[in-house]
């Protein structure tokens, strides 16, 4: 049996519930038991732990150093969703007039300990692997899982969402309709549900990064602006999941 | 076109037909059950980013190719229990199956496909063997993104099919054997031979499909030549691969890219090891143990290049990796144009004649 935590920072629980659905599966259950998951398991604490994983982005520092103290209990660390992988969806606060007071935010810590910019889990611990989405797969995590447990890992797979769609056969919406779509410089993983609708992709499994540039980000922006998408548009739509990313690549956009 | 597909039938025992098939969105290799799937009625416009299908009757393909059956996009190749035993090898007989209307950029890339998979590759061998006839549509008006005439492979065929038929208008088909079996149909189809006047028409129009690609290639070993010189240019694939993002849309449409990724995909009661199509464009593609081989996007831009010009010719006897179809081009979220870069390099790298 190996020892299993889900933490959650800030975040939606969008993620634990697909975590949920691969606990459902017998052979998974079998192989692991919960020691630290607060919304199914009655303990606020616990001493180790096999693995975690953990959903959401870093927003303040009691969650950093929270973090910090769980990788020393936990063998392996799963960041979990883009949330963790990139900042997730809050990052969007740091694209515009940040002001925790004025939002009626409980505040018992001081405003300096809240982050305008979400942290990745990767600016604060280290990171043994990761499973982006928004939310993450069921069958991503059952994969692991089971893997997890036979001694290996999953390969990770760094392709855009147009693998998936080509893969399934559809035709693509942006060549044969003109309909914006981040697909190309969206990590796999979805298996291309958007695509699937006749919607164009909007980027919640992240930036797909590898090999990208703020120049090469930029002249996907300009096709998006030429299909029709004002200038404004394309940066909240591009960075809206994976901001910490798009900042890397060009720079803060405040 | 009823009669070529009955004939065929009758000869063969009931084969099943593989074509570009009509469906709610566009045209898709697949299984043909009736003439009225054909895309008879319907042509595509193609440009670079861009693909549209509107009335007519000059269709030549979509980002689907016979790729998707001779090499799907995901092949089980093994099935094991629990226990690690062995369940099921994943390769079956090869359905008996005749390829219907595809084009002469398709036969070529079966072509090179067969000279690298074929006997090699369990799944693509065994569906290959099936084929048991090919007829092939010859294109009399290439489509926008067209350049087989460049890379030898088209807009008619020579070799390696069973019947050959050329659309001269809407109603008239001009066909031609290319095989004991093709002579056979034709013979028990009844046909006249074609007038001079029909045949002529034909030769016009073939060199008019030729010149009308505005895609060439001047000089392929020209060509060749200046990639062998610019193969360690850092700075010249940076800039010619600045725009490209590594989605990896031209491997996938590719008729003839062929790689594959093993995925393990381990279930409840058995798990699966799936050769899933991978681009060379993208960046789990160079993940190798202990590291990754390409890292930078011009590189996997540049072998990608190279691969189709220079590599291929080595893998095959001297056929290209490239069919000179245009979908890397239509398919292409950016509508870079793989022609328009092969003629800077020629511009760069001033090679003699």
């Amino acid at each position: 049996m190996l020892k299993l935590a889900i933490v959650k920072i800030t975040s939606c629980s969008g993620c634990i519930n697909e975590i949920l659905s691969a606990l459902l599966e017998d052979d998974i259950r079998a192989n692991y038991t919960l020691v630290y998951f607060t919304e199914l398991v009655d303990s606020i604490e616990f001493r180790e732990a096999d693995l975690a994983f953990v959903e959401g982005s870093v927003t303040t520092r009691h969650q950093e150093e929270a973090l910090k103290d769980l990788r020393k209990r936990v063998g392996f660390i799963v960041a979990t969703g883009t949330c963790a992988l990139m900042g997730g969806v809050q990052s969007l606060r740091a694209m515009g007039d940040f002001k925790p007071e004025s939002r009626g935010l409980p505040l018992k810590q001081e405003s300096s300990e809240i982050y305008r910019e979400p942290k990745p889990l990767d600016q604060v611990v280290k990171v043994d692997y990761a499973l982006p989405g928004c939310p993450i797969n069921a069958d991503a995590v059952k994969t692991f899982l089971r893997k997890y447990y036979l001694g290996g890992l999953p390969i990770a797979i760094y392709e855009t969402v147009c693998s998936e769609c080509k893969r399934r056969g559809l035709p693509c919406v942006l060549v044969t309709k003109g309909i914006p779509c981040l697909g190309p410089i969206t990590l796999s993983g979805c298996g291309a549900i958007c695509p699937s609708f006749g919607r164009g992709c909007y980027g919640c499994y992240g930036l797909q990064f590898h090999g990208l540039n703020g120049g090469k980000v930029l002249s996907f922006a300009e096709r998006l602006r030429e299909l029709g998408l004002p200038d404004l548009d394309y940066r909240a739509l591009i960075s809206a999941y994976s901001y910490a990313k798009y900042r890397d690549l060009l720079g803060g956009s405040h | 076109m009823k009669k070529l597909m009955l004939e065929f039938k009758k000869l063969l025992g009931d084969p099943v037909f593989l074509g570009y098939k009509r469906g709610s969105t566009i045209p898709v290799f697949d299984e043909i059950r009736s003439i009225s799937e054909l895309p008879l009625e319907i042509s595509d416009v193609q440009k670079p980013g861009k693909y549209e299908i509107v009335e007519g009757f000059r269709f030549r393909h979509s980002h689907s190719s016979p790729k998707w059956y001779l090499l799907p996009p995901e092949q089980v190749i093994l099935t094991i229990s629990p226990s690690y035993d062995a369940i099921d090898s994943g390769v079956s007989e090869g359905r008996r199956a005749v390829l219907f209307g595809v084009k002469p950029c398709d036969l070529k890339a079966i072509a090179v496909l067969d000279k690298i998979l074929l006997d090699k590759h369990p799944v693509y061998t065994a569906k290959r063997r099936g084929i048991v006839g090919v007829v092939v549509e010859e294109c009399m008006e290439p489509g926008g993104t067209c350049f087989c005439a460049s890379v030898n492979s088209g807009p008619i065929v020579e070799s390696g099919f069973d019947v050959a038929y050329a659309r001269l208008d809407k109603e008239t088909l001009l066909l031609k054997p290319g095989s004991d079996i093709g002579r056979q149909v034709l013979k028990s189809m009844g046909l006249e031979r074609a007038s001079s006047e029909y045949t002529e028409l034909y030769k016009q129009m073939v060199g008019r499909a030729i010149d009308s690609m505005k895609r060439k290639l001047p000089d392929l070993e020209r060509a060749q030549r200046a990639l062998r010189g610019l193969a360690s240019s850092q700075e010249f694939w940076e800039e010619i691969s600045k725009k490209c993002i590594g989605c990896g849309n031209c491997n996938y449409v590719c008729p003839t890219c062929f790689c594959t990724e093993f995925i393990d995909r381990v279930g409840e009661n058995h798990a699966e090891r799936v050769a899933t199509w991978i681009g060379c464009l993208t960046y789990t593609y160079g993940l190798v143990a202990g590291g990754h081989f390409r890292k930078q996007l011009y590189m996997r831009y540049r072998h990608y290049t190279l691969h189709k010009f220079l590599y291929y010719p080595l893998q095959t006897g001297g056929l290209l990796g490239c069919v000179g179809c245009g979908r890397c081009i239509t398919w292409c979220p950016i509508g870079l144009d793989l022609i328009e870069n092969l003629s800077r390099v020629l511009k760069v790298k001033n090679v003699e004649a």
